[in-house]
């Protein structure tokens, strides 16, 4: 085989592995493809009163609950839909803040649960 | 969709930009089609010549105060590489003497026989086959060396200039805590990132996809050919009745240096790891220093004097590129001097007047003004203009720079390739009586890095010696080849009364020997699992926080247990040290004059110091793993939870 041919035969290696490995990252990466993740997040937060949330999942399982808790107490509870690959927006910031120093939001997923909270001084 | 969208305008600039300016330039030296090179060194010459006109060109154009954009690149490329054509081809054509006595020596191309032929292909294959494997678990970015070095080539691309490199820090100062102004910093030099901007530019590649990881890789694999041609002229050099013809020759010697680097020994450091863990500078290092070598090599052997213009060019080109490269590619050139000098004492008038004609010709000359020039009116690599250099010579100061032990460098080279090496060494000292060039190449660059790793403060060398250890296994395995093929050449030719039965049992005791330490060598560095889910998270957690902050806001993120953290920076672009981070635990202890209020905002955030450090540096966000250093701040009023997800928490402080 002539050293040119040789030469073709190490890009078209280098090429083939570049392309495999090319792919291979673009899955990799791919917040949806084989994950298993999910987050919450505040949509405002540099406003401290706000306690809308925007729940992103990357899980086959769209089912979700969510929990509004002042101090340790339960004041709002209901289930939602989010689907793979989507943010889910919750509008729920309550029209009065309840006067605690700690409101809490929980999401519960399958056996799993997040929670985000802010921390308020008392007057 | 990918293959035409996004692979094939990266592989076209990968291309164009490393390869067809390279080969132009080359064509204006050489006689491509009548040129004393193989194609081996046709692509190696390419390859590096591009690498020198971008980083040259580039700066030429940034310190002039144009944009890089596609538009001036083009032009660049277009108008630069003309010019430089043009240069090049007339020097070449002045260092091209009529006078006999100087015309240069013209020997056979490197030629496979089919046998060999089959060898070549069974090595190339399996080389990338390993390394793909390896790298189809860590193409992924997650490497911290490679987030910090594609902060600033992102920050070429992104701004159109060159960078200031330079850091803010937290110092205390008469015990009052602050954020000093930006600092220069040395650790980065720009030959590292500007190929990588001019590549993005072009293709749009996404700095967090795989195209820096495969330019590495594509420099890891070319420095494994510039290994086997260096083999190949060294053995070519050393011309001996007393070994058999088809064993002791070029061809052998580029195989068998091909199978101790390519299949064997493939991914420890300074390999594949290297590339992976995006150890840039270390990489094109490893290209670099054989090839130059090769330059003179060829120069010297040859009588050429365009392969010295070379080779100082890409001596100037790695001084812009690695520090530590360069340092130790200046210490081997001088150790080679010193031993060929010394082996020809008698004669030392001749060498340096044939060494001097080489040197007094067109290109050389032109090489050696353009790079004065370039250094006292353009720009200085930035650890000279830090005057950076002090820092590693002197007496070694810490523990890990007082050298390396033969069982380390053992474990860290591969014992056989070590052994077989320093036998190689001991061949080359007393067996060759001839005084070849190849035996003083060989001598100096194997005998000044076993002095800098078990050694340096001999040489007054203040380097970690596992840095400098990494170095030592390019040399020990191209003696080992060496060895290998002159203690079975000799042993053919002699027709000793050693039954064949043996000679083959001992080749291949050893190689299965070689091949079993080599792949389990490999085998140990394949044990990388998939952190894609991990990663992916740490991204989608630093967009947040890219879109809900602003430049008045400061951020600290933990650096211990995080995946992929170096890359947050990417997300910002608001300074190097944007956002500030928690380093290693050990950091704190070893240094206790280290700055502490990074371990302390996010270790003990609750406490006074933990308090008075947020409010002096003023930051106001953290960043955190889920699993590790929530609790300090779940059980805090004076901090909000405002992201979550299994990985990565972030909290906002409550001011």
């Amino acid at each position: 085989m002539s050293n040119r041919l040789l030469l073709i035969l190490f890009f078209v290696l280098f090429i083939t592995s570049s392309a495999f490995l090319f792919e291979r990252s673009l899955n990799e990466l791919d917040q949806e493809a084989n994950k298993n993740w999910w987050t919450i997040s505040f949509i405002r937060p540099d406003r401290v009163k706000n306690i809308d949330i925007v729940v992103s999942n990357y899980t086959e399982d769209t089912h979700f609950k969510y929990q509004i808790l002042a101090g340790d107490t339960v004041i709002e509870e209901q289930g939602f839909e989010a689907p793979l690959g989507e943010n889910r927006i919750l509008l729920i910031t309550p029209e009065k803040t309840p006067e605690v120093e700690r409101v809490t939001v929980r999401v519960i997923h399958k056996d799993q649960q997040q929670e985000l909270f802010r921390n308020y001084k008392l007057k | 969709m990918w293959f035409p969208t996004l692979f094939l305008p990266f592989l076209t600039t990968l291309l164009i930009l490393c390869f067809g300016i390279g080969l132009f330039l080359l064509s204006g030296i050489f006689n491509l089609k009548r040129s004393p090179l193989s194609v081996w060194e046709k692509i190696l010459f390419a390859f590096a010549l591009s690498q020198s006109f971008l980083i040259f060109g580039m700066q030429i154009i940034g310190h002039r105060g144009f944009s890089f954009n596609i538009f001036s690149l083009t032009l660049l490329i277009g108008v630069g590489s003309a010019l430089c054509f043009g240069v090049f081809s007339l020097l070449s054509r002045f260092t091209s003497s009529r006078d006999s006595s100087d015309t240069p020596k013209e020997e056979p191309p490197l030629s496979f026989n089919r046998h060999q032929t089959i060898v070549f292909v069974a090595l190339i294959l399996a080389t990338f086959l390993i390394k793909t494997v390896y790298l189809h678990n860590t193409i992924i970015p997650t490497a911290t060396d490679l987030g910090h070095h594609l902060y600033w080539a992102k920050a070429i691309s992104e701004s159109g200039e060159l960078p200031y490199y330079a850091e803010q820090n937290i110092v205390t100062v008469d015990g009052a805590i602050q954020v000093t102004e930006p600092e220069p910093i040395s650790d980065f030099i720009i030959g590292e990132h500007l190929t990588l901007a001019a590549l993005q530019i072009y293709s749009q590649a996404n700095y967090f996809g795989a195209f820096p990881i495969l330019f590495l890789f594509l420099i890891n694999i070319l420095s494994l050919l510039a290994l086997a041609t260096l083999s190949f002229y060294l053995v070519r050099g050393i011309s001996r009745s007393s070994f058999a013809s088809h064993i002791w020759n070029g061809e052998n010697a580029f195989l068998l240096t091909l199978l101790f680097f390519g299949p064997l020994y493939s991914l420890a450091s300074p390999q594949a790891k290297f590339v992976s863990g995006g150890v840039i500078g270390n990489t094109f290092g490893n290209l670099f220093i054989p090839l130059i070598l090769l330059c003179f090599y060829r120069a010297l052997r040859n009588r050429d004097s365009r392969f010295l213009g070379l080779g100082l060019l890409f001596t100037f080109t790695l001084a812009y590129i690695h520090h530590l490269s360069t340092f130790i590619l200046l210490f081997v050139l001088t150790a080679i001097i010193l031993i060929h000098l010394l082996l020809h004492v008698k004669s030392l008038s001749t060498v340096l007047r044939t060494w001097f004609s080489l040197l007094a010709k067109p290109l050389p000359l032109a090489i050696l003004t353009f790079a004065i020039l370039f250094f006292f009116f353009v720009a200085m690599p930035t650890y000279i203009e830090n005057s950076a250099i002090d820092t590693a010579v002197g007496t070694p100061t810490k523990t890990t720079r007082t050298g390396l032990t033969l069982l380390q460098i053992a474990n860290s080279s591969g014992s056989v390739r070590l052994a077989l090496a320093l036998m190689g060494v001991l061949f080359l000292s007393f067996l060759i009586r001839s005084k070849h060039y190849a035996q003083s190449f060989l001598l100096g660059w194997t005998a000044i890095l076993l002095v800098m790793t078990l050694r340096p403060d001999l040489l007054f060398v203040d380097i970690p010696s596992s840095r400098i250890g990494a170095y030592l296994s390019f040399p020990l395995g191209i003696s080992a080849v060496l060895f290998l093929l002159a203690f079975f050449a000799y042993w053919q030719k002699k027709h000793l009364a050693l039954p064949k039965v043996i000679m083959l049992g001992s080749f291949v005791a050893i190689f299965i020997f070689a091949l079993s330490e080599g792949s389990l060598d490999n085998g140990a560095t394949l044990l990388e699992t998939s952190k894609a889910e991990p990663l992916v998270a740490t991204m989608h957690a630093s967009q947040y926080l890219s879109n809900h902050t602003s430049t008045d806001d400061r951020i600290i993120k933990d650096h211990n247990f995080i995946v992929g953290d170096a890359w947050i920076k990417l997300f910002f672009m608001r300074g190097y040290s944007y956002p500030f981070s928690r380093a290693y635990f050990n950091r704190y202890e070893t240094n206790p004059d280290r700055e502490q209020c990074t371990l302390a905002m996010i270790s003990t955030p609750n406490t006074k110091d933990g308090d008075r450090c947020f409010q002096r540096t003023g930051v106001n966000f953290v960043m955190v793993e889920s699993s590790r250093d929530t609790a300090q701040f779940n059980s805090s009023k004076k901090f909000s939870k405002i992201y979550a997800s299994r990985y990565v928490t972030i909290y906002q402080k409550n001011y």
